[in-house]
Formats: structure tokens, C-alpha cells, sequence
């Protein structure tokens, strides 16, 4: 991840493939991020909505989906889900967590706990929640609450893949935890053929409240 | 023969020490059943250009000292917002030059930490109860030691964050001269200007009992301060064991040459600056320098102090 603020470039191949078994005219995204120094970006959300025949609301997982904490830390930073999923937050450390958000989306808070939390939380409203932990004040992580299935999040290597998308054309949105401004831009899928798109990103400085121990100052002598 | 003048040992020193132990040790029980030991560990270079805390003259000199500290902390959560920790500290210090000063000291540590509301900016009080013994050290300066502290944090932004403190404290020693008790206030401002870099703004204020040190000559048989000349001292109380003097003091040999060790009232201030940079996230160095300058109606001195050092969590 990028530590100073510099342009992002994200460079999204648009690839129409036919599934082999069925003859699908379903395409699919892949999604290359890179900052403006070549390097990849990890934690893109990247989403795709079909405009002028929208699609049905996506249906959210049976499962709950684990945010788990591990090492005074959040096992993942960023977690993209549908509308209507629940998620869970086991807690794999040695310290108990207070696992909070206060983000418009969802305000909830988990009181203190270690090991498997009983309490799974709905997330029912589309936006980014802001997670914290209210005792590890360092602690922090994202949930990004999407009404489209069709979405991605870039991985270390800077690339994402979202398949099986009808032929039509879509509102292409990006979110990052850095990013200033937003992205967002509409492309086409068609059941044939590929296009590439080229969408530059900005990014703020990663600056978290520090973790490492504070050293005691000097007194009377 | 050697007058030496001693006062009754602080009666609040030892009240204060006790109290601290005793409120360590009624809190073990909670505490055992608590999250932990968590340990950290660190090590420190120090200089301090007057160790002897003199006025003026052949009577400062500078030392340096090495010292490593080790610490165990047991966490407990009373509730959603308040933090309850235990923890027992050792440290060991050793002089380049003043052997004499070299000290092993362990004692326990609790803290009431509560914060008013939900994450990183909500404000945080704490409640800092600690006693400190010396188990190895100068048959005459060694010490136990208490103090209560009081203090506000508030983190403004990602990168600053503000400390005030207040403490109350004292330590007992087997000679009164190293004995007393203090009140004291403090001050930090920690602005993390980039990533991992932290630049610490000290101050802080002190009254109470200070030890100074003079050069000590024999004349006719009595110890007194070596003045070459009477401007070097503040005031002429000082002059050997003048009876006009209150309070306590004795003849040491700490420093290899003979001293005159005086108790005395003062206030100290202090200021300083420190730059800290992390080293991943459980490692911290140190370096800074904090001046201290105290005033009493019969001594005035000022010590510059520069330290090296790292601190680690575990």
C-alpha cells in the first residue's frame, strides 16, 4: 500500500468470455490497480451496477461472514458484502476486544469479549462502516455494504476479478480507504470481445493512530 | 567527631509507600483472574551534567548510567469503557563513575484507566498508584518510595495527543537527607509528524524535598563546604553545619572525593523535547534531552539530561 499521497491508476480490462459448458454471453472485469509509481494497490472495492434494466437485489449469505481479531489487530481490512449479510466477529486473541462503529450505516456496539462472539450483526443499510475497537485504539477496518452482486476487492498483487455479468452497461464505482474524491464511471460489457479501461485514483496518506509503545518521560532527578 | 543532623523520618513518605503497596496488593485478587502478563522491556543511556545537583563550581560534575527495565502487566476490563491493570517493575542502573549510585529496585504498579466514550478522540483519565524499593544499592540513599498520579489524555487528531498529570509522592530512606516527599504537575504533547515518527514535548513542575551536594574540607575537625569563594553559594546557610541551617544533611563519600549531602525545599521545573521513532508496532526508541532547573531559598541548580533508549512490548 501506498504511504504518500500520489496518483493511483487503475487500469480495468474489460474481457467478454463465453462460457464453455453453457454458451453464456456473461462477460467478466479484470481489475489491475496501480499507483503512480507502478505499484499495486491492495483493498479496492471495485463494484459494477447494470444500468436501465437493474438487476434484483442480490441475496445475502446463510453464513455470517467472519471479521475476525487476531494480534491486536483486525484479521481483514477491508470486507466488501451485500446488503442484508450478517457478519461475526470472533475474537482469535489473548486481550478481549469492544468491537464499536458509529458510522451512519450501522452504529453497534459489541461489549467486551474473547473467543466466538454470540452476537452476529446485520448490516442492512448500503455505505462504508467504519470499524473500531474501543480499547486498542489503533485498531481499524472497513466493511463496504454494496446492493450489487457484482463486485471485487483487489488483492496484493493490485488485480480483482468480477465475472459473470449479463451483457449491458454498468456504473463502475471504486472506494478506497485512502482515496479523496470518488470514482465512478460507466462501461459496457459486451457478450463479445474485451475493452480496457484506465481510471486514476487518489490517495491520502496512511496515517493510523500508533500502535507501538509510548516510552516514559524524564522526571525529577 | 562527625555532627550529624537528622530530622524524624517522613512519616508521610512511609504513609505514602504503604498505601501504594497495600493498594497494589488488595487488587491482586481481581486482577488474577485477569488477561495476561503482558511484558515489556527496555534499556536507557543517560547523561546528566550535574549529578550532584550543585550550585555552582568544582561541585558539578557529570556522570553517564545505563539502566534496564522490565515490566509484567495483567489486564482486567471492569467494564465497557474502564481498564484495570496490574503490573510489577524492575530496573537495574549502573554508574560510569559513581559506583555508589548503582541500584536494583523492583515494586508494583496499578492502574484505573477510563475512557469517556467511543474511540481514538474520546477523552481518558488515569489513576496511576506505584511503590518502588531498592533491593541492591547504597546502604544510605536506598530507598522505598511511593506516589499517586492523576492524569487527563486527550487525542485531538490521528497524529497529537496531549497528557496532564498530577502526582503526590515521597520516598523514605535509612538517612533523612535522602528521604522527603513532593507534589508535583506534568505535561506531554506526542504529535506524530509522519509515519512512526513521534517528536515528545515535555514539562512539568515539582515542590519539594531536593538533595544538592558540596565539596566537603575539614576545618579543625568539622566538615564544611568547600567555598572558594562565598558567591559560589546561594545564600550563607550552607556554611558547614551552621546551626542556622534546618534541615538534614551528611558527609558522603559517593562521588570518591567528600561531599556535604543537603535536604532541602525547592521547586523544579522542567522542559524537554524527544524524538521516538517506532520500529515496527512493539518497538520504540527514544532519544531526548529535558532540562531541569531548581530553586530553593538556599540552592540554585539546573541539570541537563540527554537519554538513549528503546522500549518493547512483548
Amino acid at each position: 500500500m501506498p504511504r504518500i499521497a500520489l496518483p493511483l491508476i487503475a487500469l480495468v480490462t474489460a474481457a467478454s468470455r463465453l462460457a464453455a459448458a453453457a454458451g453464456s454471453a456473461d462477460g467478466a472485469i479484470h481489475v489491475l490497480t496501480r499507483d503512480a509509481a507502478g505499484q499495486p494497490v491492495s483493498n479496492a472495492v471495485v463494484s459494477l451496477t447494470r444500468l436501465g434494466d437493474p438487476e434484483a437485489a442480490p441475496t445475502p449469505p446463510n453464513d455470517p461472514v467472519p471479521i475476525g481479531q487476531r494480534h491486536q489487530e483486525f484479521e481483514t481490512y477491508v470486507t466488501p458484502i451485500v446488503m442484508g449479510t450478517r457478519v461475526v466477529f470472533p475474537n482469535q486473541d489473548t486481550v478481549k476486544h469492544h468491537v464499536y462503529s458509529v458510522s451512519k450505516a450501522k452504529r453497534f456496539e459489541i461489549p467486551l469479549y474473547i473467543g466466538d462472539s454470540k452476537e452476529t450483526v446485520l448490516f442492512d443499510r448500503p455505505g462504508v462502516v467504519t470499524l473500531g475497537c474501543n480499547i486498542h485504539d489503533w485498531m481499524i477496518a472497513y466493511v463496504v455494504v454494496l446492493t450489487t452482486s457484482h463486485f471485487t476487492k483487489t488483492g496484493a498483487d493490485g488485480t480483482g476479478l468480477i465475472s459473470g455479468l449479463p451483457p449491458g452497461t454498468y456504473d463502475l464505482v471504486v472506494w478506497h480507504p485512502l482515496m479523496t474524491g470518488t470514482v465512478q464511471q460507466q462501461i459496457t460489457v459486451a457478450p463479445a470481445g474485451d475493452a480496457t479501461q484506465v481510471i486514476p485514483l487518489s490517495l491520502h496518506p496512511d496515517r493510523r493512530v500508533r500502535r507501538a509503545p509510548d516510552s516514559g518521560s524524564s522526571g525529577y532527578r | 567527631m562527625l555532627p550529624i543532623k537528622e530530622t524524624f523520618p517522613s512519616a508521610t513518605a512511609r504513609a505514602l509507600a504503604a498505601a501504594a503497596a497495600f493498594a497494589c496488593a488488595l487488587a491482586w485478587a481481581p486482577v488474577a483472574a485477569a488477561d495476561g502478563p503482558y511484558l515489556s522491556g527496555g534499556t536507557t543511556v543517560e547523561w546528566q551534567d550535574n549529578v550532584t545537583n550543585a550550585s555552582s563550581g568544582a561541585g558539578i560534575l557529570g556522570a553517564f548510567s545505563a539502566s534496564v527495565t522490565g515490566g509484567a502487566t495483567w489486564l482486567k476490563t471492569l467494564d465497557f469503557s474502564t481498564l484495570l491493570s496490574l503490573g510489577m517493575d524492575t530496573g537495574a542502573e549502573a554508574w560510569a563513575r559513581y559506583d555508589r549510585l548503582d541500584r536494583v529496585s523492583a515494586g508494583p504498579r496499578l492502574e484505573l484507566k477510563h475512557k469517556w466514550g467511543l474511540g481514538p478522540f474520546a477523552p481518558v483519565l488515569l489513576i496511576d498508584v506505584s511503590a518502588d524499593a531498592t533491593l541492591v544499592g547504597d546502604g544510605e540513599r536506598s530507598n522505598a518510595s511511593g506516589e499517586v498520579r492523576a492524569a487527563y489524555s486527550q487525542r485531538w487528531t490521528d497524529g497529537l495527543q496531549t497528557e496532564i498529570g498530577a502526582a503526590l509522592g515521597g520516598a523514605d530512606a535509612r538517612q533523612a537527607v535522602f528521604s522527603g516527599h513532593h507534589v508535583a504537575a506534568d505535561g506531554a504533547l506526542n504529535w506524530d509528524v509522519a509515519e512512526g515518527w513521534r517528536i515528545k514535548i515535555l514539562g512539568g513542575w515539582r515542590n519539594g524535598d531536593v538533595v544538592t551536594n558540596y565539596r566537603a574540607k575539614q576545618i579543625s575537625g568539622v566538615w564544611v563546604p568547600s567555598i572558594s569563594d562565598p558567591s559560589d553559594y546561594a545564600g550563607s546557610t550552607l556554611g558547614g553545619y551552621s546551626p542556622a541551617y534546618p534541615g538534614p544533611s551528611r558527609l558522603v563519600t559517593t562521588f570518591h572525593t567528600p561531599f556535604i549531602a543537603y535536604r532541602l525545599l525547592g521547586h523544579t521545573w522542567s522542559y524537554g523535547l524527544g524524538v521516538a521513532p517506532a520500529i515496527g508496532a512493539d518497538t520504540t526508541l527514544l532519544v531526548q534531552y529535558v532540562r531541569l532547573e531548581t530553586w530553593s531559598p538556599t540552592a540554585v541548580y539546573t541539570n541537563d539530561v540527554v537519554s538513549a533508549g528503546v522500549v518493547r512490548k512483548f
